[in-house]
């Protein structure tokens, strides 16, 4: 359902993605890490037709991203890391945009629009603009965003971000509920202990190359670690953690 | 089939994406919001009365000119001038954003749209406001020219005025488009810069100055002498237009008809072209790659903050920061400044091309016209900047001046001195160096720049005090910039034609009378920046930020 082959991105000199292998299947939560830089968002731009890649190829959902780039949205929900937004217009107008966006039917987009809302708990703020809506409200809009037309494929980047522990509960059941339906979804999370009780698989990335591919367990035995967080600090950091946390606290003073 | 969506659906893009991209962008303007709060009500900023006012008030003018210019060319041909310049100020300052706004994309990359789709309906957006300028701004003229030369030239003037609206919308947005085709990402904003400055240049350049340069002088004293040079000047190509509509179809008129024709075709072709790029990826490209990073050198690492600089008000320092960072990454801020620079230097040169320095008496109605361009033109630039130091993409990041020990009237009192020691005093050197050349007389030029400086600096502070703000706190609005333009032109015009030159001609009688009001205007100034203080400090104290 997703793949790409020796994927790269560069801008100019500076290598942002080099020589990515990834493949996630109908019905598979992959858990998609890497530390800040490392590539994930370039990755997923690629994937959801936003960028296009230097070399390598990529598909979604069985079509090509650089050749069909529209039959791929078509067939995609995505909630950005960024989670940009048109702020002047209200919860309701936003999501009716997508909706149209994606031609739904407008009857049926404005009943699931409201449902989703209410589902989310947001319907009392749906005639209100979204500058005026916190930053987890505005993260429930865009997840709802992604869910209109029952995408195939989901893309997620820290879908998680601003959501308190109820909506983040309802997203992370949700997620399963999904994979159990077919639908394929590529995680990107720093929240560790969730990737690791979500996800199928994890793909860790560090410069634009994978590090680590496996299920959280075997990554962490692998690595000769305890668990995922300390693999993952092994794979990708540069540093001893108490090493910067002491110059942190000696540059303070 | 109704007839908009065959047309829609002949430019290869999807009718209903277009019809729901374009409500949702006019909605996105008509409602642009502010993360403050004064009092119990948050500070909205949408498209509003000044809008409608201030175009309604040019139309006004513009028909007025055409009711006393005593032939239908000459005054169709002013009327256009204005209403062009005004619609074209108002793409370069408000409406860039159409194809060189990177914000759309991380909204609407992800989405199911053609880039025909999303282009078409950015133009839609674009072609709405420029229509309700050109009705707001040629409306009223077109009563007059129906009163005053009947039904043809009315249909003429229609036609006009419709098709000049037409080409600025189409010559500004074929050269962003054709920009983004040809400039790399990573060098886009700086090419979105140049072609800003060279654009308004030859706006302003054309308004102000070819008619000088082709002997006309069509923008300060009103009188066309008829040459074919005249078909230099765009106004004149549609001012050709009602005449041929009333029956007459000379040299210039055949030419001028040609030319519209011409133009209109070639840049619809060219447009059309454009329009099966991929515009939101090269707007993407531009996101993602950001600016170019400088490297830098075992110098630049070293470089310690000059002494100078350290003993300046923290506040000052923090503006002049905030300033430069605005204009190298803020693209609406610095397409602004890129706009008022050629306007200010277009204006300053009239005295030049009018030969003051052998009538250098500022007694004769063109010196006088000539001189308080001059003036003009150093009040308009700072006024200008600074009311666009309220306005940032990133204004919510203003949470900062409220979450801080930091004093927000300080910041807004150093915002005026700011404008002035970057922008308005480099300026004055050049305007004090421009007077002494033609007035031959360096002494006479320097103390006329320097009483020149201190009315502006005082006239900053009285806008200020009329409308307080809190630095780049504001999102910037779609379709007010021009309307403030407008505005700052006028009380620009006021002081600088009414207030400066009888003030100016007195402190210049003797050395003791300047030193008297000199003095006087400092003391002034002073007084201005005390009462302003306090103004803004109660003001701030009733903003609250809840964005």
């Amino acid at each position: 359902m997703i793949e790409t082959k020796v994927l790269g991105k560069s801008y100019g000199k500076k290598v942002a993605l080099t020589g990515l292998d990834l493949s996630v299947a109908p019905g598979e939560v992959l858990g998609f890490l890497g530390p800040n830089g490392a590539g994930k968002s370039t990755t997923v731009k690629i994937l959801t037709g936003m960028i296009k890649p230097t070399s390598g190829t990529a598909s979604v959902a069985g079509h090509d991203v650089v050749r069909n780039p529209l039959e791929v949205k078509r067939r995609i929900g995505y909630v950005p890391e960024a989670g940009t937004l048109f702020e002047a217009l209200t919860g309701k107008e936003y999501l009716s945009m997508v909706a149209g966006l994606k031609a739904l039917d407008p009857t049926e987009s404005a009943n699931r629009i409201e449902e989703l809302m209410d589902l989310f708990d947001i319907a009392d703020a749906a005639d209100s603009h979204l500058g005026e809506y916190s930053k987890g409200m505005k993260q429930k809009v865009l997840i709802g965003a992604a869910l209109l037309g029952n995408p195939e494929v989901l893309f997620l980047d820290e879908p998680l971000n601003g959501l308190d522990t109820n909506a983040g509960a309802v997203v992370k059941q949700l997620l399963r509920e999904l994979a159990a339906a077919n639908r394929t979804v590529l995680f990107c999370s720093h929240i560790l202990e969730v990737v690791e009780r979500v996800c199928d698989r994890i793909l860790i990335i560090d410069a634009g190359r994978r590090v680590a591919e496996g299920a959280a367990r075997e990554i962490a035995t692998d690595t000769g670690t305890r668990n995922l967080e300390e693999a993952f600090i092994r794979l990708t950091g540069v540093r001893e953690t108490a090493d910067v946390t002491r110059d942190m606290l000696a540059a303070l003073q | 089939m109704s007839l908009v969506r065959r047309g829609v659906e002949a430019v290869g893009a999807d009718y209903h994406q277009w019809r729901v991209l374009t409500r949702a962008m006019l909605k996105v303007d008509m409602r642009s919001t502010s993360p403050l709060q004064v009092g119990d009500r948050p500070q909205r900023d949408g498209v509003g009365l000044t809008f409608f006012f201030v175009h309604g008030f040019t139309g006004v003018a513009a028909a007025v000119v055409v009711a006393f210019v005593p032939d239908l060319f000459g005054g169709t041909m002013i009327a256009m001038s204005i209403i062009m310049v005004l619609l074209a100020t108002a793409l370069l300052t408000d409406y860039q954003t159409v194809v060189s706004s990177p914000a759309d994309f991380e909204v609407l990359g992800y989405q199911p749209i053609s880039s025909r789709t999303y282009f078409l309906s950015r133009l839609t957006n674009l072609m709405f406001y420029a229509g309700l300028i050109g009705v707001l701004t040629g409306g009223p003229s077109l009563l007059v020219v129906f009163v005053k030369y009947g039904g043809l030239a009315l249909a003429g003037w229609l036609i006009a005025l419709a098709t000049a609206v037409f080409w600025v919308v189409l010559i500004v947005t074929t050269g962003y488009a054709a920009m983004l085709h040809v400039v790399p990402p990573d060098r886009l904003k700086r090419g979105l810069g140049y072609l800003q400055l060279l654009t308004s240049t030859a706006v302003y350049g054309s308004f102000f100055l070819l008619p000088l340069l082709i002997g006309g002088r069509i923008a300060v004293s009103f009188v066309v002498e008829a040459s074919p040079w005249l078909l230099l000047y765009p106004p004149v190509w549609f001012a050709c237009l009602p005449r041929i509509a009333t029956g007459s179809l000379d040299i210039l008129d055949g030419f001028s008809l040609l030319i519209v024709v011409g133009s209109i075709a070639v840049m619809a072709g060219m447009a059309r072209g454009r329009l099966s790029l991929a515009y939101t990826e090269r707007l993407g490209a531009l996101l993602s790659s950001g600016t170019r990073p400088r490297r830098k050198t075992g110098m630049a690492r070293r470089r310690r903050i000059p002494r100078w600089r350290a003993r300046l008000p923290p506040e000052l320092a923090i503006m002049a920061t905030l300033i430069r960072a605005q204009f190298r990454h803020d693209m609406r801020f610095r397409m602004v400044v890129l706009s008022a620079f050629p306007l200010a230097l277009c204006m300053l040169a009239v005295p030049f091309l009018r030969q003051l320095e052998s009538a250098a008496d500022e007694i004769g109605l063109d010196a006088t016209m000539a001189m308080g361009l001059v003036h003009l033109s150093t009040i308009l630039l700072p006024l200008t900047l600074l009311d666009n130091l309220r306005y940032s993409e990133s204004f919510r990041a203003s949470w900062i001046f409220f979450s801080t020990p930091s004093d927000p009237a300080r910041l807004t009192v150093q915002a005026v001195n700011c404008t002035a020691i970057l922008f308005l005093f480099p300026y004055l050197a050049m305007v004090a160096a421009a007077l002494s050349w033609i007035f031959e007389d360096v002494l006479r030029g320097v103390s006329h720049a320097f009483l020149l400086g201190l009315s502006t600096v005082a006239t900053l502070q009285l806008a200020l005090l009329c409308t307080p703000l809190v630095p780049f706190s504001e999102p910037p609005p779609k379709g007010r910039q021009s309307g403030r333009h407008v505005v700052f032109a006028i009380v620009a015009s006021l002081v600088g034609y009414a207030a400066l030159p009888p003030l100016i001609t007195f402190a210049t009688l003797g050395t003791t009378v300047f030193a008297v009001v000199s003095l006087v205007m400092i003391a002034c100034c002073v007084l201005l920046q005390r009462v302003l203080a306090g103004r803004i400090r109660q003001r701030v104290e009733r903003i609250e930020f809840v964005g």
